[in-house]
């Protein structure tokens, strides 16, 4: 059962840069790298599954959507059933970790009731929960990235996309974080993690995808 | 029904976590509305003034000598012009004791027969008091049959006519353009307020918030902003009247319902002003 599929995707940019050929999948519950020099076109591929950018040429298939035929009303939709987790974290800066984390749920429109069990639930398992009314910019970048996999995994997403996560952690707080993900993957969650990183990815076995001139194969 | 609850809650805190900018927005609001207010309120004042001044304004029908009857015909027939709102009949003894009680016993004492006509004195339509409607009433008047002679204060008309055409017409195209900068000043607050969430509004969008999920706070927000500008410049407004009244005396008191009809102006502006400033950043 595959939740992404590029099928022969090219993206070309007017500068000449861009995806010259994407054709690979990713199945439920499974743990992908997806690396390549910076430049590479990971962000790309990111940007390619949330629909922000639709391809060039060929389709790009997640769940029960597809680019070619997604109407601009479903892109939230799409969204909902996926986490995104950024290098720059990307949090709501103008309210505090709970209220960042209960907006995913507040988007699909739970009850008040249940996001707060949830969110509390989700920040436990993050190990952030001590820090729940404290407002982003007063979080160290390790600390705000849980807070972002929190809000990432709260609404119980098919699949985790990960930005080169740990990209402006030091090396220690990199591990705990990647070993979050790999926890979350563990859960049942399939994650997409783009990195530069080729010393990450050969430490965990996990499949790759290769970025290689352009081209990814499976 | 979530939605709308989430909007204002969040609408609400919105206020709260944008703090100066917010405070900026409410600010421009009350501020455009307090010199949209006052002007309307002294443009309101002069009109009522000018509208009074109107229906003080009579004309004199001077009346040949004939049965008080004939006197009552032509009265029918004056009545009966377009634009004449009421008459009042002076008979010659009338005239003649307005006269003594102007100038006392002793002057008329001289005189044996009473050389006053008798009159009808005309109060206009309020409408009707301007240079062309009283010269062709006037006409009408004077053409009617047993009327010697119409008299009345051009000069007053003159002056009439004058703030007419400055409560009219130029006060209509000064409050136009001083609407219009109000929005122009307030859209460009929302935009400026919504430009500093961009990054914000961007990371919900990747989250899939729906569109009404991202603008129905900001719109509740911009709409409270408006709201509470508007109210701030009620207050002030009836501050300024009270104060005022003793410099100009013609201004009437803001009521509750004139504050409420501000604050309705005030919310909109929020509303249409943030609709506007939002327009271009919603994508679906
Ligand atoms: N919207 C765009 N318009 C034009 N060029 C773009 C656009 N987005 C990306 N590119 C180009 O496509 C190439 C791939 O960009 P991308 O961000 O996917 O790389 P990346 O692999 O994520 O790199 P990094 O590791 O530095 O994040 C780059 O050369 C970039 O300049
Ligand atoms: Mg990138």
């Amino acid at each position: 059962m595959k939740i992404i599929r590029f099928n022969n995707v090219r993206q070309s940019y007017p500068n000449g840069e861009g995806i010259q050929l994407a054709d690979f999948s990713v199945g439920r519950g499974e743990f992908v790298f997806l690396v390549g020099p910076s430049g590479a076109g990971k962000s790309t591929i990111l940007k390619l599954i949330i629909m922000s950018e639709r391809p060039s040429s060929g389709t790009v298939e997640v769940g029960e959507y597809i680019s070619s035929s997604i109407r601009p009303g479903q892109v939230p939709l799409l969204r909902r059933q996926i986490g995104m987790v950024f290098q720059d974290f990307r949090l709501l800066q103008d309210r505090n970790v709970y209220e960042n984390v209960a907006f995913s749920l507040r988007v699909i429109g739970k009850s008040g009731a249940y996001i707060k069990k949830r969110v509390l639930r989700v920040l436990a398992d993050v190990g952030i929960s001590h820090k729940r009314y404290q407002m982003p910019q007063n979080l160290s970048g390790g600390e705000q990235q849980r807070v972002a996999i929190a809000r990432a995994i709260v609404n119980e997403p098919l699949v985790v996309l990960a930005d080169e996560p740990t990209g402006n952690l030091d090396p220690e707080t990199a591990k705990d974080i990647m070993e979050l993900l790999v926890k979350i993957n563990i859960g049942g969650t399939a994650v997409l993690m783009a990195t530069h990183n080729y010393h990450l990815v050969e430490q965990t076995g996990f499949r790759v995808l290769k970025i290689d001139a352009g081209v990814i194969r499976e | 029904m979530r939605l709308f609850i989430y909007s204002i809650v969040d609408g609400l805190s919105g206020l709260k976590r944008s703090g100066i900018s917010s405070l900026l927005t409410i600010l421009t609001i009350c501020c455009s509305l307090v010199l949209l207010g006052a002007f309307y309120i002294i443009r309101q004042g002069l009109r009522e003034n000018l509208q009074e001044t109107r229906s003080r304004f009579v004309l004199e029908a001077f009346l040949l000598d004939a049965e008080p009857e004939d006197h009552r015909k032509t009265g029918e027939k004056i009545l009966h012009l377009a634009g004449v709102d009421s008459i009042e009949y002076v008979s010659k003894d009338d005239a003649l004791a307005r006269v003594r009680e102007t100038f006392g016993d002793d002057y008329l004492a001289l005189i044996e027969d009473n050389p006053l006509p008798a009159s009808f004195h005309v109060v206009l339509q309020p409408s009707y008091v301007n240079r062309d409607s009283v010269a062709r009433i006037v006409a009408a008047i004077a053409g009617v049959p047993g009327v010697e002679d119409v008299v009345y204060r051009a000069t007053l008309i003159d002056l009439l006519n004058r703030y007419d055409r400055l409560v009219g017409a130029g006060f209509i195209i000064f409050g136009i353009a001083l609407s219009i900068l109000g929005f122009v000043l307030i859209s460009n607050n929302i935009r400026l307020t919504i430009e500093a969430k961009r990054d914000i509004i961007e990371t919900m969008e990747l989250v899939g918030a729906s569109r009404g999920l991202i603008v129905g706070p900001l719109l509740i927000q911009a709409m409270i902003e408006g709201g509470l500008g508007a109210l701030f410049a009620g207050i002030v407004l009836s501050v300024l009247v009270q104060v005022g009244t003793i410099f100009i005396p013609v201004l009437s008191p803001v009521t509750a319902t004139s504050i409420g009809v501000l604050v309705l102006v005030g919310v909109l502006f929020g509303f249409l002003g943030s609709f506007n400033a939002l327009g271009w950043r919603i994508r679906y």
